[in-house]
């Protein structure tokens, strides 16, 4: 591997990966911890089933390189790969028969709330008096699709573009689905902390 | 983590992880647009029959006709056959263009309404080639099915143009002026 690898980009580098399979291992650095988290994230998973998922990320991303499209951002093509294999796992698992919790690490209130609220008032309320184990809860007990935007947009901060590349929906289909998974969300913090009250 | 790198790179010097062919992704692709480019034609030819049959089997007989009576007949007479046909490759188009990379970037709507627009366009130039005609005349050679359906619905056209052309003329008999007493001028008797 060249000395000056490390400076290239992901598009670069996956442009010459067939020939230098080495060159992988620098994707697999820069994306292992950003791709954990959102598998974290997304499907609740951790340890070796985690490892499982990510290494099957990975193995795929360099299966379907030859397909990697240079007018998507590398980014948004590697995070559609981790996207479709967690979910398929979740699913094959039956996890969203079961809903999906989190541990303490995965969502901490300052740092979500923060995003989340701040291009929207109307939940700010509800969500600022919101228990964090409440919100843990609640974000576990959404539609995987609302929990997968809320992640790729406020945790991830993909732009709108990002998020239609990596989920293939259409951008104004995502403004939409944002908006509807901030309702959801909301409505599921509301009826969690219903027996409270 | 290292162990896992490490796994992965072994497995590609190996020959255990190989990269699918970039063939089979842009045959793929291929496939779906050239799909979507034949629904888009076939739509056209379809569009142009439509054309042909609502303005010279529908519109030209009956202008001047019976006005508004002519309606339930203009609608038993339309062209359902080639309606359905367009609808079921205008549905076609939209689901090869939904199997091709980026289909995803536009929403169904503007899909369709795309496909519609073009299927349009490009009958009504095939239709103004005089494609509209040479459809349906190989169609009643062809298929001996749509040459009765459509005979059937000239019949019914013939039968309102007739039964009216009849009303048309007794009335108009029955409003002519009388002729002038004792004689008319072409009956005079020298």
């Amino acid at each position: 591997m060249e000395q000056n690898a490390p400076q290239l980009s992901d598009e670069q580098i996956m442009s010459r990966i067939t020939a230098e399979p080495d060159l992988y291992g620098i994707i697999i650095d820069r994306y292992t911890d950003k791709l954990s988290r959102y598998i974290k994230r997304v499907s609740g998973l951790v340890g070796d089933e985690l490892d499982d998922v990510l290494q099957d990320v990975f193995v795929r991303a360099y299966q379907k390189h030859t397909s990697f499209d240079p007018s998507l951002s590398f980014n948004s093509w590697i995070y559609r790969i981790c996207h479709n294999t967690t979910i398929n796992y979740w699913k094959k698992n039956r996890r969203y028969k079961e809903g999906v919790s989190f541990d303490e690490e995965t969502y901490t209130k300052s740092g979500f709330l923060d995003h989340v609220l701040a291009d929207d008032t109307t939940f700010e309320g509800i969500m600022r008096d919101a228990d964090i184990a409440i919100i843990r809860d609640a974000l576990g007990g959404i539609k995987e699709k609302y929990r997968s935007i809320l992640v790729l947009r406020f945790f991830e901060e993909l732009d709108y573009g990002q998020i239609s590349d990596v989920l293939k929906i259409p951008p104004g289909t995502v403004a939409t689905n944002i908006h509807r998974a901030k309702k959801a969300l909301a409505k599921e913090v509301t009826l969690l902390e219903q027996p409270k009250k | 983590m290292k162990d896992f790198k490490d796994n992965i790179i072994q497995g590609i010097k190996s020959g255990e992880i190989r990269p699918e062919s970039r063939m089979r992704f842009l045959a793929h692709d291929y496939f779906f647009w050239i799909l979507t480019g034949i629904s888009v034609v076939l739509g056209g030819v379809a569009t142009a029959s439509i054309i042909y049959k609502v303005v010279v089997e529908q519109v030209r007989p009956l202008r001047g006709i019976g006005g508004a009576e002519a309606v339930p007949v203009f609608f038993q007479t339309a062209p359902y056959i080639w309606i359905l046909v367009l609808l079921v490759l205008v549905l076609a188009a939209w689901f090869n263009y939904k199997k091709t990379s980026k289909s995803y970037r536009r929403h169904n709507g503007l899909i369709i309404a795309g496909v519609v627009i073009l299927s349009l366009l490009f009958g009504i130039g095939l239709f103004a080639a005089g494609a509209g005609a040479k459809v349906d005349d190989q169609m009643r050679k062809r298929v001996p099915v749509f040459k009765k359906e459509m005979e059937r619905r000239e019949k019914i056209r013939d039968r309102f143009i007739q039964e009216r052309r009849e009303r048309l003329q007794n009335r108009t008999d029955q409003n002519r002026p009388p002729r002038p007493y004792p004689f008319a001028p072409q009956e005079r008797v020298r």
